[in-house]
């Protein structure tokens, strides 16, 4: 067992078509610039950890044909699928990979070509015997558990609309961005078409082609390779009820987050995260999950989410800037969406976000959501 | 036709482990393997976890987290591992699912217990082969521009690698069936303990592969057997199990992993007796487990998936 840190992250500009480039492409683009941020080669990885969520493209073991993108030729090469958390759940396998001992460098790249598949198809391939009768895909589902959250919580479509804003405004200072709207309005998202009451098009996210890798050192090689790594300091997966019928207020209590972020900041010694989390990179799929989750993340009490939006607490320069990169409502490769996240933590954490760097940032949050209700967290940090 | 292995695992930078630390295997659980039609796959896989908690003598409240195997387009579901969230213990704990073969699954464990992440770990595999279209699935896991194109699958894929090791007769592919099969990976002393693994995958266009070996098996070999200190396998293993989904891949397994003419090789039957893909290495697993309950020494398990054993898993386990 040994500590592991960050040592170099790297991205696709993200888009809503790449016919530039195959998935493999893609792969090697996003981790070839994750190796050259690190200072290193493909010479010097150890293992590759992939994550893609194969039904969209319609693939079985696209890894067999992607992973030498990553430079898996006879390595240890490995892909994670858990649904929309694929990509925390790579990073965390990276993470466990590289923490074991037994490989001193280990690369995740996660990836995600929506343009040559059917993500709605992919979405609705749930269990044939009950949910798929109802399968709505993401933003049906949502709209029902949203619905929920707004009339026990209060949240009102303008605060969500916020966050839909904040989202892409911050996306306009992130070059790799898909979605770069710097002078949205909340009028612009309230009038954009209703996809399915309350959630209007402007407050989900998009889907889009693109991949992100990020390179894991073990410590005693990190500190050669790296002036501040990011070191991992806790990663916690939960997942929940498979049926979307047995997730009773889904939004209102996000019992996996809430229960996942309660182990990670034990684990840190968090105790108030507002004031101990410098910057987070949250996965939310829309606009109304960034409120809840500020919630299930103790950012505010229950029912103040919309408050904390208003107060502009979330925003760039506010006490605790979440999704500087524009997060999922900006740029959203499922299966590098999670690896985004924790990328993106990285980059803060590292001092190398560019324009939209948070000051002084030394602990930065990244979680993942995916399928009806699973969480991951983890907390990079600084300090060892 | 020969190659230098010359295969670099760990750069020199290395402070990475030359050994495991103690990781036993404390039970093991499996369906019967064949076509089930009426059995869905949360039952089949429901069954292999309670007969793996009841031989380990543990309860799910034991489990501190579980890596799954399946593929997606072999379930028909995206995200498979949702039909089995409940019967693997993972509502409000933690899971990870790897598509691949099981045994790969359980290589993955074995990591996140050396982090101390985690005490004991369940690991699961599962697939309903009769329910899948193999021929028609397989044809897609080619890349789409140049092999899909071609209509290969894992059976012509198979035909050319037979072929080019001088059979020019159709092989024969190990029965198609359904089931799981879970093991249970604990710190916990037990008189059997994981030795030594590897994993690697080779290359992807198929003319670019010497389909008379496997360097990737090779590469995956050479780790374990160095984690495991073994110099010499033909004579140290007391049983081998590979995954022999072609009756041509045993000898073609076996001479990748310096063991040809290995006495105590596929004494289950090998394939024939019904594993299914993806579970097939973790079963190969379970009976080398079950072997050395009976007979102490060192066994190893090989899992393989993807085109003509693309993808290759290795697992030294001793007693």
């Amino acid at each position: 067992m040994r500590r592991a840190a960050i040592i170099g992250t790297g991205q696709t500009k993200h888009a809503k078509a790449h016919d530039d480039m195959n998935q493999a492409e893609l792969v090697r683009q996003a981790a070839t610039r994750a190796l050259s941020d690190a200072g290193i080669t493909f010479r010097e990885v150890d293992a590759v950890v992939l994550a893609n969520m194969e039904l969209f493209e319609g693939r079985a073991l696209p890894e067999m044909w992607v992973g030498a993108g990553a430079g898996g030729y006879l390595k240890p090469a490995i892909k994670i699928a858990t649904g929309g958390t694929s990509g925390t759940s790579a990073a965390i396998a990276g993470y466990h990979q590289c923490a074991s001992g037994l490989f001193d460098i280990v690369l995740v790249v996660g990836w995600e070509k929506h343009s040559e598949g059917a993500t709605q198809t992919g979405m609705a391939m749930v269990d044939p015997l009950w949910d798929r009768n109802v399968a709505s895909g993401a933003v049906g589902n949502f709209a029902l558990s949203i619905s929920q959250y707004v009339a026990e919580r209060g949240v009102t479509p303008a605060q969500a609309a916020k966050v839909a804003v904040k989202a892409r405004r911050n996306a306009a200072k992130n070059p790799y961005a898909h979605l770069q709207i710097p002078d949205l309005t909340v009028e612009q998202v309230l009038r954009s078409p209703m996809l399915a009451d309350p959630v209007h098009r402007l407050d989900m996210c998009p889907q889009s082609d693109g991949a992100c890798a990020l390179v894991y050192a073990a410590q005693g090689v990190a500190e050669k390779l790296c002036a501040q790594p990011a070191w991992v300091r806790a990663a916690v997966t939960r997942h929940d009820q498979p049926y979307i019928g047995d997730l009773d207020r889904r939004l209102v209590t996000m019992r996996t987050l809430r229960d996942a972020a309660r182990a990670a900041y034990h684990q840190v010694g968090i105790v108030e995260p507002r004031k101990q989390i410098d910057v987070a990179e949250i996965y939310e799929p829309v606009s109304y999950a960034e409120l809840a989750w500020y919630e299930a993340l103790g950012f505010c009490a229950e029912g103040k989410a919309g408050e904390l939006i208003d107060e502009g607490v979330t925003e760039m320069n506010g006490e605790l800037p979440v999704n500087p990169s524009g997060g999922v409502l900006s740029s959203n490769p499922v299966g590098a969406s999670g690896v985004l996240r924790v990328a993106e933590a990285a980059m803060q954490v590292m001092g190398r976000a560019g324009a939209h760097q948070i000051a002084d940032a030394r602990v930065a949050l990244a979680t993942g959501y995916g399928v009806y209700a699973w969480s991951d967290v983890m907390i990079l940090s600084a300090d060892t | 036709m020969s190659y230098t292995h010359n295969v670099s695992l760990t750069h020199s930078a290395s402070q990475v482990n030359t050994f495991l630390p103690p990781i036993s295997i404390l039970g093991v659980g499996r369906t019967v393997y064949a076509p089930q039609p009426g059995t869905a796959i949360t039952e089949l896989v429901y069954h292999a976890v309670q007969a793996a908690l009841n031989d380990a003598g543990l309860t799910m409240r034991d489990v501190d987290t579980r890596v799954t195997a399946s593929v997606d387009l072999w379930d028909g579901l995206t995200a498979s591992n949702v039909a089995i969230t409940e019967v693997v213990g993972a509502v409000m704990q933690p899971e990870a699912r790897v598509a691949g073969d099981g045994l790969l699954a359980a290589c993955h464990a074995v990591t996140s217990i050396c982090a101390g992440a985690y005490r004991t770990v369940l690991v699961v595999a599962h697939c309903k082969a009769t329910m899948s279209d193999p021929r028609a699935l397989s044809n897609w896991t080619f890349d789409p521009i140049y092999q899909q194109p071609l209509d290969l699958d894992d059976f012509s894929a198979a035909a050319l690698q037979a072929s080019v090791l001088g059979s020019l007769a159709p092989p024969s592919h190990a029965p198609l069936a359904d089931g799981a099969a879970a093991i249970i990976l604990s710190t916990a002393a037990a008189p059997l303990t994981i030795r030594g693994m590897g994993w690697a995958l080779d290359e992807h266009y198929l003319g670019d592969r010497d389909l008379t070996d496997s360097i990737a098996l090779r590469a995956a070999a050479q780790r374990a057997f160095a984690l495991a200190g073994i110099a010499d396998a033909k004579r140290e293993l007391e049983c081998v199990e590979i995954s022999d989904h072609f009756d041509y891949q045993r000898a073609l397994w076996a001479r990748a992993l310096g063991l040809d003419d290995f006495p105590k090789l596929n004494m289950s039957g090998g394939l024939g007796r019904g594993a299914p893909p993806f579970v097939a290495g973790l079963d190969c697993l379970i009976e080398i487990v079950l072997r050395l309950r009976e007979t102490p020494g060192l066994g190893l398990a090989h899992g393989c998936w993807g085109p003509a054993g693309q993808g290759q898993a290795v697992m030294v386990v001793g007693r």
